[in-house]
């Protein structure tokens, strides 16, 4: 199942059956377990699930920092899935990452200004007017100094130096983006101002961006498309109207139930996730979301439900049970 | 690490007060009896070997006489004893066919023990030897001992079980050194080995193959210790001996402690050299050298009774040596064991170089090195002077620090590069180091390859080693040239490995002197392997004398009548007392 | 840690959330982390004096042929006329004059101050040589172990715990003799720099094992952080992951475990020359010095008092150089 019409020119990032095991004792972890999603060149998409869905490796598997276990990754028209690095290589300026803790993403040995230019070094790129120029210019677009390029890491705050891991993703002036939780490590004071740069770069430069977050409000702010995860899987996909006010997947309703004054739906509201999500060494047969489903049914514990369009429109479901309305008279089976 | 700095700078303060309170060293000669000479003789007037021996002046009866050790007597069994430790302690509780009259200061003479003299060259070839047993001698039990009893005594040292002691009585007997093969003794344990008799209870006769004139020497060894086949318990003796001497074993722990208390059917009118003084011997074992020097100085309790067996360690002997108080209860004495430099004859052929070697070493640095006069006096013969009959002699006087120029002009211009193997021992090293220096001023160019300290004995008794220069030394079973000049210097001895001479001399004239100075009355040998021995030197220099040991023993203050054995260099038990 | 009051004048991080810090020094050009350590280094006493007394050491050690001409005694000279009958220097306080400053060495009567100035030499070479070789073996090992994994690491692994369960005493006591045996038959001179050499490789051979465990931790933990991951997404080679983004942050684990192993190998030496291991008498060497030394404690304690002051002073200053170089470089284990 695809989710909404291709663009003439093809989606810039097309990703089918994605599917990520990390072999550990006890058998294989099922971080990621087939995704299919495409991004469109210019055009953010939401990653939003709880803790442990899978986003980050996701997001990693994007860059090609993992290699996917199954499945495969088109970008811009390459097959990324199981390239090398020399395949990578004049592929990794247009694709790039921005990390969550900017404590941890920058060399706190190299100068900012050595970190930016680092995507350049790398992949020998000499832009017009040379690296110097380039990095001022960095700088300056994401709000530094550009006088304080040869300042160390630990000399700046968690906000500038979330913004140094920006300039360097931009570096390379890449089509697509992945911010894994680009703000979350940040204080809440800090955070709107980094969402506010996402965004202006974004409008400003046309780069397409995967913003992996968990954070819902986060998400309805910057992005034109959400996927909601669930246990390695995409549980719900469609535009950002159409998730927050028409959600149809009880775990996509139970989210926004969760935070207040982001969605608001009739009696659906009443959902509230509780218990923990099952372990991805072992989930659950038929839905992975039956045993915590308030909606859940016998066929729910047979049948994994695909994701399927609804209604014709871009908003694509995997439930077998979906939307707001009150199930028909059928006993509710009772759930873990 | 503030605080590790603080206690460093006040660990130097300390130091360097502890320092600044010394005072000067001005030196002092040690005296130190060097010019010793024996003046051993075997007795040949029975009166000598007529008990009782001579009252110690001033020494009582009673006490608990203590001897400290480190290193545990692994056993008693007279049969097997070879240590010097056991070598003196045996005594107390063996007698032998014959033994030392010794004063510990060179005077000695061989008398009869169980024997009424010390043996009777029956056809004056030293072939056929009669020992007379003494009358009245006991076994611990009562039982006289006889020549049965001796005779059954040196036949189960032919057992290889009972391995560990000296073996010449056997090789002589069977004319062999594969003695045990050639009689066994658990096969005829009724029987006496070929050569050895008795013809009647109180006669011993030995008949050998060849002369062996020494006999009368190597039977004062505990191989001759009598004891009664039915209190044979085999190797389980060394821990509980039957006495013939003076005390029996009455305690032992193993590796511990061991106690003698008085044999009551020892007879000291039939003893010529035992006393009986004190109550009981306790052996202590486990104190270091250090410890065991210490407490006996401190001199408390049972300690002042109490011997140090080990000589004062080197980190001690200033101490002990300066302090007067301490004079009276400390014994120096120099022992028969002769240090040399050997040359290793079959590398270093010309004569003139191994003489220039002898004049180029500075024995009183030497001595210096080693510690100082209480630890070693300058030879400068073959055999060391405790040895009969011994006569000092310098065939290359180069005084008492050497003679650099004389040694030059013997090397006439060539500058021998020569390599002087040295054990790896801190010691060693240093002596090496000493020796590298004196020979080097003196126009040779040394190598010093260091050989690891357990192996070396080993490797320098290989005929083929690679070096040509040593440190060698030598201590005889007993102080007669027989047993010092063949066993070091008969070329025909030299095999691949195992050889006693290392220096690796071989020439036919001087081994014709052996064998004609062996075959000659013991009495009159001893002046002949003196004539020997400087010859020798004149001659062909096949090492340079260097020092021999020096015994500085301590005790404490009511222990007496230690003297140090003019035979083995180790503190003998046989006058020993306790004073009021 | 030290005398000195708390960092005073090392800028803490600029912690304002603006687009830019307050400015500072010359063209707003930062402090490295290693410049910092520098800064605080700087301003420790404890650091200073240590590192004062190091120079001074090995001004000492690399003079020590100068020293000897204008002090006009070698190391190899003997004045046993100026000893007792033991063997004891003659004077006051083990022999000390205008002539032989810390006196001279019982039984040889060689000069103790040259003596030592030449110890000082070859230790603090042994010492010198076989921490930078046990830090090259560590720190690529540990790198590799920790950088590439895999296989590698398991190999890498298995060798250090062969290493560790080597006996150092057994090998110590044996490789020497067969080296010399191998390389100078049983007659020829070994030179003194052959003795050293082995005495440095010994030490390189069993003394890597700590340093390439702590680098590779060390990386296997950076090997996580995401400015990595951002290396890696950029395309970054293994040549620039090792040598731009990891190496720079090895520095400091590097650095601490080279200033842990120099004074363990100045007293190793020590303990190996006194059991006979390593250096001959003829080379002058402290550890030899030590030993031979302790058994005049009652007897001669000035023979005690000079090396033993000049190994504990040498080692102190290592020491204190090494805490103080940790605490500056990290100082949140200052303390
Ligand atoms: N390297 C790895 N090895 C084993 N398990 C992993 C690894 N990385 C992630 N996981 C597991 O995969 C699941 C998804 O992790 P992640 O992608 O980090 O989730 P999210 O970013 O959504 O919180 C988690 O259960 C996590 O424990
Ligand atoms: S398929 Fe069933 S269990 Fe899964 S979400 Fe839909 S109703 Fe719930
Ligand atoms: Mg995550």
């Amino acid at each position: 199942m695809t989710d909404g019409p291709a663009d003439e020119a093809g989606p810039l990032l097309r990703v089918r059956g994605l599917t990520k095991h990390f072999p550990v004792r006890g058998g294989p972890v099922r971080a990621v377990d087939g995704l299919d999603f495409e991004v469109r060149a210019g055009e953010t998409l939401g990653l939003v699930g709880e803790s442990g869905c899978g986003k980050s490796t996701t997001g990693r598997l994007l860059v090609r920092l993992l290699e996917p276990t199954g499945g495969s990754i088109e970008f811009a028209g390459h097959d990324l899935t199981h390239a090398g690095r020399r395949h990578l290589r004049p592929l990794r300026g247009q694709l790039q990452i921005i990390f969550q803790d900017p404590y941890a993403s920058l060399n706190p040995r190299h100068p900012v200004g050595r970190i930016i230019a680092m995507p350049l070094r790398v992949n020998r790129i000499d832009p017009p007017g040379g690296t110097r120029a380039r990095v001022r210019e960095l700088m300056e677009r994401v709000g530094l100094n550009p006088e304080h390029h040869n300042r160390y890491p630990h000399e700046f705050s968690g906000g500038q130096r979330q913004r140094v891991g920006i300039a360097r993703a931009l570096a390379t002036e890449p089509r697509l983006v992945v911010a894994d939780e680009p703000v979350s490590a940040l204080d809440v004071s800090i955070q709107a101002q980094v969402v506010n740069l996402l965004r202006r770069l974004h409008r400003d430069l046309g780069l397409a961006l995967v913003l992996i977050s968990h954070d819902l409000a986060v998400v309805r702010h910057l992005c034109q498309r959400v996927a909601v995860m669930y246990l390695g899987r995409i549980v719900e996909i469609g535009d950002r109207d159409d998730i927050y006010h028409r959600p149809q997947h009880p775990y996509t309703r139970a989210l926004l139930a969760a935070v207040p004054h982001v969605g608001q739906f009739g009696p659906a509201g009443r959902l509230r996730l509780t218990g923990e999500a099952p372990t991805p060494l072992d989930p659950p047969s038929g839905c992975r979301f039956r045993t915590r489903c308030p909606r859940a049914r016998e066929r729910c514990a047979v049948e994994e439900p695909a994701l399927v369009r609804r209604d014709g429109g871009g908003q694509a479901t995997a439930c077998h049970f979906p939307g707001p309305d009150p199930l028909p008279a059928e006993p509710v089976r009772a759930m873990a | 690490m503030r605080q590790r700095a603080a206690v460093a700078v006040g660990g130097a303060f300390v130091l360097v007060s502890a320092l600044s309170a010394c005072s000067a060293n001005t030196g002092g000669e040690p005296q130190v009896d060097t010019g010793r000479q024996a003046t051993g003789v075997i007795a040949t007037d029975p009166r000598d070997s007529a008990g009782p021996a001579p009252e110690v002046a001033g020494a009582r009866r009673g006490g608990t006489f203590t001897i400290l050790r480190e290193t545990p007597i692994s056993h008693l069994d007279p049969q097997r004893t070879y240590s010097f430790a056991g070598l003196m302690t045996v005594p107390l509780i063996a007698r032998t066919l014959t033994t030392w009259k010794d004063d510990g200061e060179g005077n000695l003479r061989l008398v009869g023990d169980l024997a009424e003299t010390p043996g009777r060259d029956v056809d004056d070839d030293c072939k056929v030897w009669e020992f007379r047993v003494r009358d009245g001698v006991r076994f611990e039990d009562g039982r006289p001992v006889t020549a049965r009893e001796i005779g059954y005594g040196i036949a189960r040292s032919f057992d290889p079980d009972l391995a560990g002691g000296p073996t010449y009585l056997q090789e002589w007997l069977v004319d062999t050194p594969q003695y045990d093969t050639a009689w066994d003794f658990q096969a005829n344990r009724t029987s006496l080995p070929p050569g050895l008799t008795t013809p009647d209870d109180r006669t011993l006769r030995f008949e050998f193959a060849r002369p062996r004139c020494d006999l009368p020497f190597a039977v004062s060894l505990p191989t001759t210790a009598p004891l009664p086949s039915d209190r044979d318990t085999g190797v389980d003796l060394g821990n509980a001996p039957f006495s013939s001497g003076p005390y029996k074993v009455t305690r032992y722990r193993a590796g511990v402690e061991i106690v003698m208390e008085r044999n009551e059917h020892w007879d000291a009118t039939t003893d010529p050299v035992r006393h009986q003084y004190p109550d009981r011997f306790v052996w202590s074992f486990g104190p270091t050298p250090d410890a065991a020097a210490n407490r006996v100085i401190a001199d408390n309790g049972a300690d002042q009774s109490a011997l140090s067996w080990d000589y004062v360690p080197a980190s001690l002997i200033a101490r002990v040596a300066g302090d007067a108080g301490l004079r009276a209860r400390t014994i120096l004495s120099p022992t028969p064991s002769a240090n040399h430099l050997v040359i290793n004859n079959a590398r270093v052929t010309d004569l003139r170089v191994r003489q220039a070697l002898n004049h180029a070493i500075d024995r009183e640095g030497l001595v210096k090195v080693l510690g100082g006069r209480h630890v070693a006096v300058p030879m400068t013969t073959l055999m060391p002077p405790a040895t009969i009959g011994h006569r000092t002699y310098d065939a290359y006087p180069a005084g008492p620090d050497g003679d650099p120029d004389k040694a030059r002009e013997l090397l006439g211009g060539q500058r021998p590069e020569l390599v002087l193997g040295a054990a790896d021992s801190s010691l060693e090293q240093q002596v090496a180091t000493q020796l590298k220096g004196n020979l080097e001023r003196a126009g040779f160019t040394i190598t010093i390859r260091n050989i690891p300290d357990d192996a070396k004995l080993d490797e320098i008794k290989k005929s083929g080693n690679p070096w040509d220069l040593y440190l060698g030394s030598w201590a005889a079973d007993w102080p007669s040239g027989a047993s010092i000049l063949p066993v070091l210097y008969d070329g025909r001895t030299i095999r691949a490995q195992g050889n006693s001479n290392h220096a690796y001399f071989n020439d036919p004239a001087i081994n014709a002197e052996f064998d004609r100075i062996l075959t000659l009355p013991p009495t009159e040998q001893s002046r002949q392997w003196a004539e020997l021995d400087e010859r020798i030197m004149e001659e062909h220099a096949p090492v340079v004398p260097l020092y021999v040991d020096v015994a500085y023993l301590v005790h404490g203050a009511k222990a007496g009548g230690i003297f140090v054995s003019s035979v083995f260099g180790s503190p003998a038990l046989v006058d020993a007392h306790v004073k009021p | 840690m030290s005398l000195s009051p708390a960092a005073g004048p090392v800028p803490a991080a600029i912690g304002s959330g603006g687009t830019a810090g307050p400015p500072r020094d010359r063209r707003g050009a930062g402090h490295s982390p290693g410049r910092l350590a520098w800064l605080r280094l700087r301003a420790d006493r404890t650091a200073l004096a240590s590192g004062a007394a190091l120079v001074l050491f090995l001004l000492v050690a690399l003079a020590a042929p100068l020293i000897e001409l204008t002090y006009g005694i070698g190391p190899r000279d003997q004045f046993q006329d100026r000893l007792d009958g033991f063997g004891l220097p003659l004077g006051r306080a083990g022999g000390v004059s205008g002539e032989h400053f810390f006196g001279l060495e019982p039984r040889l009567g060689r000069d103790i101050f040259i003596r030592l100035v030449y110890g000082l030499r070859t230790s603090l070479f042994v010492a010198l040589a076989a921490a930078v070789l046990t830090s090259v073996i560590g720190v690529v090992l540990g790198t590799l172990a920790g950088y590439l994994g895999g296989w590698l690491d398991a190999v890498v692994t298995w060798i250090t715990d062969l290493t560790l369960a080597l006996p150092f005493l057994v090998v110590a006591l044996v490789l020497p003799p067969m080296l010399t045996l191998r390389f100078y038959g049983q007659r020829d001179t070994v030179p003194a720099a052959f003795g050293v050499g082995v005495l440095i490789v010994i030490f390189a051979v069993f003394g890597w094992t700590g340093t390439a465990r702590l680098i590779r931790g060390q990386v296997i933990a950076l090997r996580e952080r995401e400015f990595v991951a951002a290396a890696r997404a950029s395309g970054a080679g293994p040549w620039h992951m090792l040598f731009r983004e990891l190496l720079p942050n090895l520095r400091a684990p590097i650095l601490v475990s080279f200033s842990l192993t120099v004074p363990q190998f100045v007293t190793g030496e020590a303990a190996l020359s006194f059991i006979g291991v390593g250096l001959t008498e003829e080379t002058p060497s402290f550890g030899r010095m030590i030993y031979q030394s302790l058994e005049y404690l009652q007897t001669d304690p000035a023979f005690v008092l000079f090396p033993g002051v000049v190994i504990f002073a040498l080692v102190l200053a290592v020491n204190l150089f090494g805490d103080a170089l940790r605490d500056a470089l990290d100082p949140k284990s200052a303390g």
